[in-house]
């Protein structure tokens, strides 16, 4: 960290031999000397100082809050004697209960996408090193997703005149409401869990292939020839990925001995050696391979880039959702975060502890906030991606899932039934 | 027209509709002018231009524009560049598949007027004679800085309009842009 | 194999190919009459490896344009109109420049046609790219190539009246004027 500042060099123009003319020696545009070390810059360095406030700032939020799981069934109990005192009977208690923790689990895709479409057009931004939304809400476009969603909702909603009109509407319908149901089994913290099924994981990969179905509708209703390839190259590309993607966490499921997703997490607590704490990601080759193809299989589950062909600009339209505007468009939008949101809850469960802390001496924020901060990391790996890698072509893509990912995982599950025989 | 916008003018009928009718003016203007989605769709030179917007130097993102591949999600089409006759008839037809309200910027002189092309036999001599046009932007091309004061003159018109009595829409709603030939 | 050898084996089948009184730029420039261009140049394409079509185009060589083909002010063109230039013959010379990839050479072919009724062989079995440049050729200047499989309009809207880079075009105000 150097503390000079940069002087703006004053540069004298030269003669061109060339083309007789006097010319600036150094025309170029970007300041790239302050680019060799941004932290002699006030403005970087004001902007870290404000970055790290913010972590800290929520970090000690939430060591205010603690742990809110745990909290839950004490309330459940003083709401449930509170209710029967007044003659409730009990079954409709346990029903607004549900019903309530139900409107939480449906706020978690909605929020996701309120922060989550935001959070990307301004890491996209600042990859392509631009700004992003600026104007929009009170803090650097903070409510720009709050705008484009009120203004998608006023839209008018166009259903093509050849279009298959009962199909189209149910499309984003089909494609919403597995991306919602999806969340039931998945855990935010600790005990914060809608439905804690023992067949969690199951559950999750089987409703969420039910997505794929709306795709293909939506294709196949709009009467649009960029809509019909967009939702069939989908269609393979889904089906193709949910073989390695299963297959990848068969170790992790063989290794904790359950389907449940929260039990998952909670068999990984502790740490080896007092230091390393003990996630499948630690694992020896099977955990990192395993999570690996997870990443890479779940990137083209949710569609995007480098897998995104089903919406691919350049070629198709907009793909699948070409001939939707409006609110309808918006849902595929949000279910589609919802899926990226899901993918990154899913890792953090099944590969990095899910709530536990990464070192024990930081045990003492709640496992919500780990659970919460594991998920942002590895959604930002997802937009990073967007940003770093090209598309692929259908044919490498579908070549990259069945000749490579796909063995890789069956040889891994191999490897991980002798990794189970080594530590037993 | 939306199905909220179509009968949002009915609460005006009620007591208080008019003022939860401003109010609602209000947050809807905001929501359309904070998010102009313009048609990724260029014509000519001037579409370099409009690119140049979008790219990190100028960055039109920071108004919240984010342009779209397809006109179904599209609320502006920027008319970058000469509209040759031969492609009058995409134009119009890309207009009508986009939603209520929409809105266009003729772009450069080419799309205004004809520009250099004005005595030629194969341009339209302004886009406005097949398309009704909100801002016009003279240039030749205009800078990404003239494009974006453009969008700013747009969303001051947009800033004007009022779910009152139906008129939640562009200036055509009258007649309805949809039916033009 | 140089230009002028090429050009003495091929007037040996073809005595109407002649060498051009004004060449185009620096290239070989020739004269070929109406009747045997295809045959030209599938012996070039064949025999001589001239692979590829660079481009196909037309002039006119009429005399100075018509004022009423500029359709909003009559009045652009004051100094060309009406004064034959000394260059002026009824004829379309449809130009052809052709070039062989593996040697690099470039050839450059003339064949004068009369405007009335202007009709040439299409060079479209022989070299795919002809297929749009004759098309164009067609377009502007309402020139015939025989055998074309598609010879429509390519770059103007389909309700155009005339062919606009005629010397003698005359605007009709079409639905967008």
């Amino acid at each position: 960290m150097t503390e000079e500042t940069i002087q703006p060099k004053v540069l004298e123009p030269v003669f061109n031999h060339a083309n007789g003319r006097l010319l600036m020696p150094e025309t170029r545009y970007w300041p790239t000397d302050m680019w060799k070390s941004p932290w002699s810059l006030p403005t970087y360095r004001r902007g870290a100082a404000v970055l790290a406030g913010l972590i800290l700032g929520i970090a000690g939020v939430a060591w205010f809050i603690g742990e809110i799981g745990p909290r839950l069934a004490p309330i459940y109990s003083l709401a449930e004697q509170f209710a029967l005192s007044y003659g409730v009977p009990a079954f409709w208690i346990a029903v607004v209960w549900t019903f309530i923790k139900g409107v939480f689990v449906l706020l978690a895709p909605a929020l996701n996408a309120l922060f989550a479409v935001w959070w990307e057009r301004k890491i996209s931004a600042h990859i392509q090193s631009r700004m992003g939304p600026m104007y929009v809400g009170w803090w650097h476009g903070a409510l720009q997703t709050l705008a484009d969603g009120i203004k998608l909702f006023l839209k008018e909603d166009i259903v093509p005149e050849c279009a298959d009109k009962v199909v189209h509407w149910l499309a984003p319908v089909v494609v919403l409401i597995p991306a919602i149901l999806v969340f039931a089994p998945v855990p935010f913290g600790k005990d914060l869990i809608y439905a804690n099924i023992d067949i969690g994981t199951v559950y999750v990969f089987a409703v969420g292939g039910v997505s794929v179905m709306g795709i293909i509708m939506a294709g196949w209703s709009s009467g649009n020839k960029f809509s019909l390839l967009g939702g069939l190259r989908s269609a393979a590309q889904l089906v193709s990925y949910e073989l390695p993607r299963t297959f990848a966490v068969l170790p992790v499921i063989m290794l904790a001995g359950t389907l449940n997703i929260a039990e998952i997490a909670g068999f990984q607590a502790g740490y080896w050696g007092g230091i390393v704490p003990r996630w499948f990601i630690f694992y020896p080759v099977v955990g990192q391979v395993a999570f690996i193809v997870f990443l890479i299989a779940s990137v083209a589950e949710t569609n995007r880039v480098p897998f995104d062909i089903p919406e691919a600009e350049s070629e198709l339209v907009a793909g699948f959702n070409t001939e939707y505007s409006g609110m309808k468009f918006a849902l595929f939008f949000l279910s589609e975060f919802a899926y990226v949101l899901l993918s990154c809850l899913l890792m953090a469960s099944f590969f990095f502890g899910g709530g536990a802390a990464p070192l024990p001496f930081l045990d003492f924020l709640p496992s919500w906030a780990w659970f919460l901060s594991k998920t942002l990391i590895l959604m930002f790996c997802f937009l990073w991606f967007r940003w770093t890698f090209p598309r692929f072509r259908v044919d490498r893509l579908m070549d990259f899932n069945w000749k490579f990912l796909l063995p890789v995982s069956l040889i891994n599950i191999a490897a991980g039934g002798i990794l189970i025989w080594l530590l037993s | 027209m939306g199905i909220v916008l179509d009968n949002l003018s009915k609460i005006e009928a009620l007591p208080g509709g008019g003022i939860a009718l401003a109010t609602s003016d209000e947050l809807i203007n905001w929501a359309r002018t904070s998010s102009v989605w313009p048609l990724t769709f260029g014509l000519a030179c001037c579409a370099i231009e409009m690119m140049a917007a979008y790219a990190s130097r100028f960055d039109f993102e920071r108004m919240g524009v984010f342009p779209r591949p397809t006109p179904r999600q599209a609320d502006v089409m920027f008319v970058a560049g000469t509209v040759a006759k031969k492609m009058a008839d995409p134009i119009i037809r890309i207009y009508k598949q986009m939603p209520e309200p929409k809105f266009v910027i003729a772009m450069g002189g080419c799309a205004n007027c004809g520009g250099p092309f004005y005595d030629s036999y194969a341009v339209v001599k302004g886009v406005d004679k097949i398309i009704p046009v909100d801002v016009y932007l003279p240039g030749c091309p205009p800078r990404p800085e003239a494009l974006m004061y453009a969008v700013i003159k747009l969303q001051e018109k947009m800033r004007k309009m009022t779910v009152k009595g139906g008129h939640g829409a562009t200036p055509l709603q009258g007649t309805g842009s949809r039916k033009l030939t | 194999m140089t230009a002028d050898e090429i050009l003495a084996k091929l007037q040996a089948s073809f005595p109407g190919l002649v060498k051009s009184e004004a060449p185009l730029k620096d290239y070989p420039t020739w004269t070929v009459p109406a009747g045997s261009v295809r045959a030209v140049f599938e012996r070039l394409h064949s025999k001589f490896s001239f692979n590829y079509l660079d481009m196909v185009t037309a002039t006119d060589w009429s005399g100075p344009a018509n004022p009423k083909g500029y359709p909003q002010s009559p009045a652009v063109t004051p100094a060309a109109a009406g004064a034959p230039s000394a260059t002026a013959k009824d004829v379309f010379e449809v130009v052809y420049i052709v070039s062989a990839l593996s040697t690099g050479m470039r050839l450059c072919l003339r064949c004068e046609l009369p405007r009335k009724e202007a009709a040439v062989p299409s060079l479209y079995g022989i070299f795919m790219a002809s297929d749009w440049q004759e098309r164009e050729v067609y377009d502007m200047y309402g020139i015939k190539f025989e055998g074309h499989p598609n010879l429509k309009r390519i770059l103007t809207q389909d309700d155009q009246q005339g062919h606009p880079l005629r010397k003698d075009y005359e605007h009709v105000a079409d639905k967008f004027d």
